[in-house]
């Protein structure tokens, strides 16, 4: 799969400085940046399922997938968990603050082999956030795909992500979106457990579903399971991975998992081509 | 001084004179000549201006966990084999800035480094770290981006490489296919012969470059005698090389004994210290780190080697994913002899045996595969 | 009851029902009753002593346990999901947890105490029986250990 290169190849450990145009507050750790050009020399274009590198001047650099519309041009939209330094650090800024990029490096999702065939996504936590641009596409090329289930778990209703959008694609034609949450609290009225569980009663058709899922692996490996279980061929099953990345672009080492560089292998693979790493097969 | 420029790939004769003046002539074309060198009781890779900086008359011993220098009775400049330092130490520095970024009204500008790449002329590579710079061209440059720094300062680079006549107990390149003769990636290659009175290089040419460079200083006809000489020399040293390490199925012998007893055995002795990734000249990792000043008005990002037996190599927001030393070996091992087979088509391993050396605790990979592999077999041979 | 026909019309989208046999099938459903819920109607109360053993056909319920303010859902069950195991396995037991309809939601009541006689008198029909509750009980099992985990919220429990 060709992926367009956008990073100054001279010097790809170079960023580049983008304007932050809207901070928006998912939830009280998770923060969604849109970012713009800083100049008339507009931003790459992106497929759904790459990250960039963001720089927070001299606190440093995390890998951030690009969670917005890949149908926007010269807009790169980031939903940030704070989890360490630099995270804690980029969820901080505001409007009209200037961050640094690099990329969108990585493999994408399927979104052009997945034409005409069921979707089936498969999200826990912030792991949704990758996934989104997926779901901006098939909605905005409805027609061209069949059946599109969303299955989504997380924490708790209050770590929920675009909860509004959730229940407007799920209106959206031949469209399922089911939620889940491990902890309901006093006012959930929805589902509660693991997301596993919407196998019981979604029903898909193996032959012709391309799945792709994005979560804590361990919900991915539970995942794989049930997709195995319900027959849909490990060709058609993509993940998302994540391990420490520091240079996104095959270098730096650290992300190696296997024989794969996550960062330039990945992070999209394919299951078969990761069955055999998962699960701490690399690790311990 | 010679009219005529040698042929590529013909041999010529030099004296000990004659590299003094290759040693000049390459200075007086702007390189820094990088060569062996005594420093800090080893025979090690630093800045050489004249060829009384060669270390003249010695040697060194090796051997697990061992390096000591030792006196010869001559006067050789290059009857060693390789110490701590390779090239990836100047091509691949330990550490280098990558860029510093200025706060100006409130935002900040990024300024990438103009330093110029130095130009580096390496005396006295051995065909294994010849190998091992090709290992790391494969990382560095061959793929999908390439990294300025290396591409810089290896495009920049002259070579001159000597034939090793001298291995040491902990080499064996010729399990690994990479020496002890170099047949290529050279613009001069040294055979230096060593005799009652004599003290002679034959001088292989590489390249259009290493002709040019011969054509600048004195040098004479290598007669048959002296090149059959040279090539009993490196012949001689392949044979004396005892060492093994059986490459055979190597690749999926160590994937396949992920959960093998023996990494628990190796784990006991190894110290996650990281010698061995440091002294490794294919070892790339590096890690990547950013700093401001107190005030935050400037701002610097480094690149620094790192070490994939340290814990924070694998942190991610929550804790490292290799905790124990039984991981981070078990991945060094099979990264090094497996999986670069899968991402780069060679293995990452040239035989030098720096690592077996310089490893505080002699931990020596030939025999950590060879337990693998022995008990291997034995699993198998029960079945 | 049921008859047998309306048994077999009613539960089969159950795999959970699929290793019983016609013969065992016909003693589900001498046991059964069809019941219906609307929504937000307790099925059941912490503590009560029903006697039923629920197979749910479609809705959707949730098991709650009431703190000093308000009930908190632990899980939510589905078609295919069982409830009331303890009207089956001890006389004297309570329910454990209270279950509330989510939706409108359809299910099967059966005896508890009939259905455990029914067991030990017949061992190969109640090995059948227990077969199915373990599937049930072990899937359940791992629903909550997932959820101990808390893998959402802590990042590092990825890597437990």
């Amino acid at each position: 799969m060709s992926v367009p290169l956008h990073t100054d190849l001279s010097d790809p450990m170079l960023p580049v400085a983008v304007r932050i145009a809207s901070v928006a507050r998912e939830t009280h750790d998770t923060c969604t940046l849109v970012t713009e050009p800083v100049d008339s020399g507009g931003l790459p274009a992106f497929q759904p399922g790459q990250f960039s590198m963001l720089y927070s001047y001299g606190v440093g650099e995390v890998p951030i997938s690009v969670s917005g519309d890949p149908g926007v041009p010269d807009r790169l939209v980031y939903t940030i968990r704070s989890v360490g330094a630099v995270s804690g650090a980029l969820v901080n800024r505001s409007p009209g603050d200037t961050i640094s990029m690099r990329g969108p490096f990585g493999s994408p999702w399927p979104v052009e082999a997945a034409r005409g065939r069921d979707v089936l996504l498969v999200a826990g936590g912030i792991g949704l956030a990758p996934l989104r641009p997926v779901i901006y596409h098939i909605l905005r090329h409805r027609a061209d795909y069949g059946r599109f289930t969303i299955l989504y778990g997380a924490r708790s209703p209050k770590e929920l992500l675009f909860t509004k959008e959730l229940k407007a694609w799920s209106a959206a034609p031949d469209t399922q979106v089911l939620t889940t949450v491990d902890t309901g609290g006093a006012s959930w009225r929805g589902h509660v457990g693991v997301v596993t569980k919407f196998f019981r009663f979604v029903k898909l058709r193996p032959q012709q579903t391309v799945a792709m899922t994005c979560g804590p692996e361990i919900m991915m490996r539970f995942v794989m399971r049930e997709l195995d279980a319900q027959k849909v061929a490990d060709e058609n099953i993509y993940l998302s991975m994540e391990l420490n990345m520091k240079c996104a672009v095959g270098f730096c080492g650290h992300c190696q998992m296997g024989p794969y560089f996550l960062c330039k292998d990945g992070p999209v693979f394919r299951y078969a081509e990761m069955r055999r790493w998962m699960g701490g097969r690399h690790e311990l | 001084m010679n009219a005529c420029l040698p042929d590529i790939r013909s041999a010529v004769r030099i004296d000990c004179q004659g590299l003094g003046s290759l040693i000049a002539a390459i200075r007086r074309r702007g390189y820094q000549v990088i060569g062996p060198h005594l420093q800090d009781g080893a025979i090690s890779y630093g800045p050489i201006q004249e060829i009384e900086d060669l270390p003249i008359g010695w040697t060194a011993e090796q051997g697990p966990a061992f390096y000591r220098l030792q006196r010869r009775s001559d006067s050789a400049m290059f009857q060693y084999a390789a110490g701590p330092k390779s090239l990836k130490d100047f091509i691949h520095p330990s550490e280098i800035r990558l860029f510093s970024a200025v706060r100006e009204e409130g935002a900040f500008r990024i300024l990438p480094n103009s330093d110029p790449a130095p130009r580096y002329a390496f005396l006295g590579v051995r065909a294994c770290e010849l190998a091992a710079a090709g290992i790391q061209d494969r990382v560095l440059l061959e793929g999908r981006y390439s990294d300025p720094i290396y591409r810089a300062r290896r495009g920049n680079s002259i070579i001159i490489a000597v034939q090793c006549s001298a291995p040491s107990e902990v080499c064996f390149c010729t399990s690994m296919g990479t020496g002890p003769r170099a047949e290529a990636g050279f613009d001069l290659a040294l055979t230096e012969l060593i005799g009652p009175g004599s003290h002679e290089f034959v001088v292989e040419v590489g390249t259009q470059l290493g002709a040019e460079l011969l054509s600048e200083i004195e040098f004479s006809d290598a007669s048959p005698d002296l090149r059959n000489q040279a090539q009993a020399a490196t012949q001689a040293a392949a044979a004396s090389i005892q060492r093994r390490l059986d490459t055979n199925g190597l690749r999926e012998v160590l994937r396949d004994n992920f959960d093998h007893p023996h990494w628990d055995d190796v784990a006991q002795r190894c110290l996650a210290c990281g010698n061995c990734t440091q002294v490794c000249p294919t070892c790339f990792c590096v890690n990547v780190e950013d700093s401001t000043d107190v005030a935050g008005q400037t701002a610097e990002r480094w690149r620094r080697w790192d070490s994939c037996y340290s814990l924070a190599f694998t942190y991610i927001h929550g804790g490292s994913v290799r905790v124990s030393t039984k991981s981070r070996y078990r991945q060094w091992l099979t990264h090094k002899l497996s999986y670069w087979h899968d991402q780069f088509a060679s293995s990452g391993c040239v035989g030098c045996g720096r690592c077996i050396a310089w490893c505080p605790a002699g931990i020596d990979l030939t025999q950590e595969v060879a337990a693998i592999r022995a008990a291997t077999n034995q699993t198998e041979g029960t079945k | 009851m049921i008859s047998t026909q309306e048994f077999i019309e009613v539960t089969k989208d159950q795999d959970v029902l699929k290793a019983f046999g016609p013969q065992h099938l016909e003693r589900l459903a001498e046991l059964a009753e069809e019941v219906e819920f609307h929504r937000d109607q307790i099925i059941f109360r912490e503590g009560d002593r029903h006697g039923l053993f629920y197979l749910i056909l479609d809705g959707g319920v949730g098991l709650e346990i009431m703190t000093a303010r308000h009930a908190v859902t632990l899980q939510t069950l589905h078609a295919g999901d069982a409830m009331a195991w303890s009207s089956l396995l001890n006389e004297s037991g309570g329910a454990h947890f209270q279950a509330r309809a989510l939706t409108p939601t359809r299910a099967l009541a059966f005896d508890g105490a009939k259905l455990r006689q029914t067991c030990d008198a017949d061992p190969a029909f109640g090995y059948r029986m227990m077969r199915a509750l373990l599937s049930l009980v072990t899937e359940r099992l791992d629903v909550t250990r997932m959820q101990l985990l808390d893998m959402y919220a802590t990042p590092g429990a990825m890597r437990a």
